[in-house]
């Protein structure tokens, strides 16, 4: 009697393990249903929500050169995935991708504006795409090293580190890199400077998918993707596994914020051309979402990424021919992590009904 | 001197903004839950505090319109926002048990594009812009104290010429304090957020805790948003007016050490940070570099207490974890 | 799961293509009899009370006004859009959707611009208030901005006024004639209009003097603020701004001092202290490129007019507040300033380090960002936006404090 009691009518159990297919249904069916709730907006101001969707596909692949645009939005969304995914498999929560992304372009930005003139163009993009990849290595190591040697809260010290960077952008902006005295205007990189073209996109989206075949096997075939996932599992186990955890942390770490930086490189020189404090444009963060929700699987992230930019680039249509305000793309955007984040749950857990009194005895 | 005053009164205006969104994630976080949300709860607070008060002058006509009323519906109407903002991403978290950074920063994404969203539909609704008229904006920057104390030499300014808001703020402020230290409900909670296990074993509801904890914290936040909106952004709707606060916020708790009496000098400092570079002037300090002080202070508090590992000025040990009584 | 992957892909893409040829966009459809489509990107939205309020205030004037000429214009605007590659995304999207016209509001926009413009050669581009468009070798983008400096000498002159009215009751001593003046950056454009504003209020008041704040942003609502409550503070008078929001004169009017506005009429919102404000009349420059391209002409890629074609224009003058004989003095001024009887700029009537100025280039054309062509100072007088309409004084004249020149 007691025991009956104690039961709740509905537990909770760990799933061992769903069907791959089934897991990616749910999630299919959680993006659905996001669609539908983020029809509830639209339909506040007046427009006919299946009209409005039909426009946001419209505005992002409706013709060519929106659909370079979309994928110009999604290559840095991609790109900083791909450089969270190894910190979250780690457990080391670090939300400064916004950051190690400023910082990378910053030293990509420094060469492009006072070498162009002295080095060939493939040296000096390849001097800022190493250059880049230091810098936002460099500024990711910084709370690394201070999770582990004091245990600092690492959520907490990366994003400070993203406004303090920032802020530095807005002063070189001011001071020593601007253009016209009191614009606060970087000039324009020399065309030397600017990432090349194929098929009309940048070529960053080369390296983005370079990275994501990279990162798939370093997190699955390598001795370093072990150790992450080791760790990912149970600290002490490593330790008892004789691993330095806090090498591999920094280690990590410097990986993570240098996929950071050369994306931060790879927007600098292939999309704006300038540099100016927004340059990570909340990509930093965004792309912290992308990679939970590709379950930190590097391909699936291309798909979530197209998702959000597609969704980004068709909004602005939506403005200009419905008068629906831009942001909704943030509504629909937030509506989906909500709905898929939610569906792990269903992925991953079990409810349990309390079974009947009689069956109860019989046990 | 007087200057130094002037500096500490206008640090106050802002961070009065500041200090509501501090209290409410101070609140949220002593359960354990790490709401990165702040900023997107500001957001939603701002707007839908301002279109509360906007929609009930426009019903009642601007002659008939009861600047106390309209700050009781300002409030209410922020404090749901937050309070709903919370409720989901309490759900997700607490029910569902998702991580609750990546929860976090996508209420983030969220409450910015419905702030944003519900700001810019508005103006297109109205055809112009979104403003209150002055007489309930006088009515929200109103300084409740009268002038014989506001004219006291010195501490008249500096203790009497706030509005309400202020006041409000440093009374929560002190009531947290004793909430946490004094009453059976604070510890309680300070419980779930520092051993969650513990607490469970001892009986306390964890979940109506944290619930409670994040829901009424984020409406708390939001109300920052909105008095960001009435009092210094001149009760107009301000498309990124709101940008970064909650973040600053966020950077606040940790300053704070997690402690809402700490939150009153701690959100004026930040205030004064923040504004110090237009009346303050170090030749060899740029400007923007005044801007990111709050950001570098909370770093250096943050690695020394980390270092000292003083077990009283920590985050509460569950920070960020969720909790799952199947793997106790 | 990859299987699901290149699904999903393929899924999308095929939605894509069926939306994408189930509906013909409505920009492509040939503009008929003299509808003209035309693009307005913004930096802000009209929440602002200010600069894009001032923007879309032209734009609805010019609407009317065309649409009494039979020219029907088609707007496509665009608002919140940040001086970055979004910004070459809006362009893209505005020539896309089938402008033949597209204005650009913000200084930061043009090097965006610019880009986009190449590959659009049959679209107009224009970058209002910068100065890069009109002198490169693009035909297709155009540059405009009007003499609101004129309009800041006019509203210095009604402050000065009142400051006198001050001095007279005995409220302030003359050493006291302090105006506070919170700009955005220590940029050409903001520069030439405080000095401007300064001859203005120093006609009328010999003994003012002035402290100049900068902001670091256009529009920040709350910085604008403090500025001004910190000029207040340091025993300013009057305040007047060239940034985007509502809420100096809102601060100027809490702490019990007088304003004068820029964009949009700010009696409103600050009845006790606001007095007048000035702003640039859009609608006159639309109104005028519109009309041109239709009839198949091209306007100068240059533009810039002034008070005498109401192009620069002052809102209604707040009696209530004003000093007495403002109107008249103002009318008179204005009307001087139409016939060229008073020049702004006046070498005779400032100093800079305690001399006369004498020289001052006003255009930069070798990229460095430094003035190296065309003397603008000649007959008298330093010559604003006479060799290009975007501002270029620059200089710091005697009486101006710069109180943080970090910008």
């Amino acid at each position: 009697m007691t025991n009956e009691a104690r039961t709740p009518w509905v537990r909770l159990a760990k799933r061992d393990a769903m069907d791959p297919r089934k897991a990616w249904a749910i999630r299919l069916g959680s993006i659905l249903i996001a669609l539908l709730l983020g029809m509830i907006p639209v339909f506040i101001t007046g427009n006919n929500p299946i009209a409005a969707y039909g426009t946001i596909i419209k505005g992002a692949l409706g013709r060519p050169i929106y659909i370079k645009q979309t994928v110009k939005i999604a290559i840095p969304l991609l790109g900083c995935a791909l450089a969270i995914a190894p910190c979250f498999k780690m457990r080391f929560w670090n939300i400064g991708a916004e950051g190690q992304i400023t910082a990378g372009a910053i030293a990509a930005s420094y060469f492009a504006l006072y070498w162009y003139q002295k080095v060939p163009s493939t040296l000096l993009l390849l001097i800022m795409f190493v250059s880049a990849a230091v810098a936002g290595g460099i500024w990711g190591l910084i709370p690394a090293f201070f999770k582990a040697k004091w245990n600092t809260n690492e959520t907490l010290f990366t994003l400070m580190m993203n406004y303090i960077i920032i802020g530095i952008v807005a002063w070189l902006q001011g001071g020593p890199w601007e253009g016209r005295k009191g614009s606060q205007i970087i000039p324009m990189f020399d065309q030397s400077a600017r990432l090349p073209e194929v098929f009309g996109v940048h070529i960053g989206w080369i390296i983005v998918l370079v990275m994501v075949v990279l990162m798939h096997i370093y997190m699955n075939f390598t001795k370093h993707g072990y150790e992450i996932a080791v760790i990912g599992d149970s600290e002490n186990t490593a330790r008892y596994a004789g691993m330095n955890v806090g090498r591999i942390m920094m280690r990590t770490m410097f990986l993570s914020g240098a996929i950071s930086g050369i994306v931060g490189f790879i927007v600098v020189s292939g999309a704006n051309h300038t540099l100016y404090r927004g340059v990570a444009n909340g990509v930093g963060f965004t792309s912290i979402t992308v990679a939970w929700l590709s379950q930190l699987n590097s391909f699936a992230m291309i798909v979530i990424s197209m998702i959000l930019a597609i969704l980004t680039k068709g909004a602005s249509k939506l403005q200009t021919e419905l008068k629906v305000p831009m942001s909704i793309s943030s509504i629909v955007t937030g509506i989906l992590l909500f709905c898929m984040l939610s569906s792990e749950f269903f992925i991953n857990y079990q409810l349990i009904f309390r079974q009947k009194k009689s069956e109860e005895v019989c046990r | 001197m007087s200057s130094l005053i002037a500096l500490l009164v206008a640090s106050v205006t802002f961070g009065t903004v500041l200090m509501y969104g501090t209290l409410g994630e101070i609140l949220t976080e002593k359960s354990g839950n790490l709401n990165l949300g702040v900023e997107g709860i500001m957001y939603m607070g701002g707007a839908f505090g301002l279109a509360g008060a906007f929609t009930y002058e426009k019903a009642v006509g601007v002659a008939a319109s009861n600047g106390f009323v309209a700050i009781v519906i300002a409030v209410v109407t922020a404090f749901a926002a937050g309070a709903i903002a919370s409720l989901i991403y309490g759900f997700i978290t607490i029910t569902l048990r998702a991580n609750q950074n990546v929860t976090g920063l996508a209420l983030t994404i969220f409450g910015t594009g419905v702030g944003q969203f519900t700001g810019e539909f508005m103006r297109v609704r109205e055809g112009g812009y979104v403003a209150l008229s002055n007489h309930l904006k006088g009515a929200f920057t109103f300084q409740i104290f009268p002038s014989f104390l506001r004219d006291i030499p010195v501490i008249g300014r500096i203790l009497f010429s706030h509005n309400a808001f202020f006041y409000i703020a440093i009374a929560l402020a002190v009531a947290m304090h004793f909430f946490f230290q004094k009453t059976k409900t604070g510890m309680y909670l300070r419980s779930v957020g520092e051993s969650p296990s513990t607490a469970d074993a001892a009986g306390i509801n964890i979940t109506k805790y944290k619930y409670l904890a994040t829901i009424i914290g984020g409406g708390i936040s939001a109300i920052g948003g909105m008095v960001y909106i009435t009092t210094t952004a001149g009760c107009v709707w301000n498309h990124e007016g709101l940008s970064g606060v909650g973040w600053l916020a966020v950077a606040l708790v940790i300053f704070c050490m997690w402690r809402p009496l700490n939150a009153i000098w701690g959100s004026i400092l930040f205030g004064a940070l923040m504004i110090m570079y237009l009346r303050v002037r170090v030749a060899f300090i740029p400007t923007e570099i005044y801007k990111i002080l709050p950001y570098i202070v909370t770093v250096v508090v943050l690695v020394f207490s980390s270092m000292r590992n003083n077990k009283e000025k920590q985050p509460p040990a569950s920070l960020g974890v969720n909790y799952f009584r199947e793997e106790r | 799961m990859k299987r699901f992957t290149v699904m999903l892909v393929i899924m999308l893409m095929t939605v894509g293509m069926v939306f994408a040829q189930g509906s013909k966009e409505t920009a492509s459809a040939p503009a008929s009899g003299s509808t003209i489509k035309v693009g307005l990107l913004c930096i802000g939205d009209e929440n602002d009370q200010g600069y894009s309020y001032n923007f879309i205030q032209g734009q609805k004037e010019a609407t009317a006004k065309l649409a009494a000429e039979g020219i029907n214009v088609e707007w496509v605007t665009k608002y919140n859009i940040g001086e970055d590659s979004t910004c070459r995304d809006a362009n893209i999207e505005a020539a896309e959707e089938g402008c033949k016209i597209i204005f650009n509001n913000s200084y930061g926009f043009e090097p965006f611009m610019l880009e986009v413009a190449k590959d659009y050669p049959d679209v107009d581009f224009v970058a209002c208030t910068n100065c890069v468009s009109a002198f490169d070798d693009l035909p297709n983008t155009f540059n405009a901005f009007a003499n609101i400096y004129e309009g800041r000498y006019v509203a210095g002159v009604a402050a000065g006024m009142k400051i006198n009215q001050l001095i007279e009751q005995g409220k302030i001593k003359p050493e006291g004639a302090v105006i506070g003046y919170v700009g955005a950056y220590s940029f050409a454009e903001v520069v030439s209009g405080f000095t401007a504003y300064y001859l203005g209020a120093k006609s009328v008041c010999p003994s003012v003097t002035m402290k100049v704040t900068f902001v670091g942003s256009w529009s920040d609502a709350t910085a604008e603020a403090d500025a001004a409550k910190a000029l207040a503070d340091q025993g300013c008078v009057i305040i007047s701004q060239h940034s985007d929001n509502t809420t100096p004169a809102t601060a100027a009017q809490a702490a019990g001092v007088f304003h004068t506005g820029y964009n949009a009429d700010m009696t409103g919102v600050a009845p006790a202290a606001s007095i007048i404000s000035t702003r640039i009349d859009w609608s006159v420059y639309f109104t005028e490129f519109i009309k041109a391209y239709v009839a198949g002409e091209k306007l100068g890629q240059d533009w810039c007019k002034g008070m005498d074609d109401n192009a620069v224009i002052m809102t209604k003058l707040n009696t209530a507040i004003a000093a007495p004989g403002t109107e008249a003095k103002i009318n008179q001024v204005m009307a001087d300033i139409a016939a060229g009887k008073i020049q702004v700029f006046d070498t005779s009537t400032f100093t800079v380090k305690g001399k006369v100025l004498t020289h001052a280039f006003a255009r930069d054309t070798n990229g460095d960002f430094a003035a190296d062509t065309d003397e603008a100072v000649f007959d008298g007088a330093f010559h604003e936006s006479y060799f290009q309409s975007a501002p270029y004084f620059a200089e710091q004249i005697d009486g101006i404090t710069w109180l943080n020149a970090a910008y």
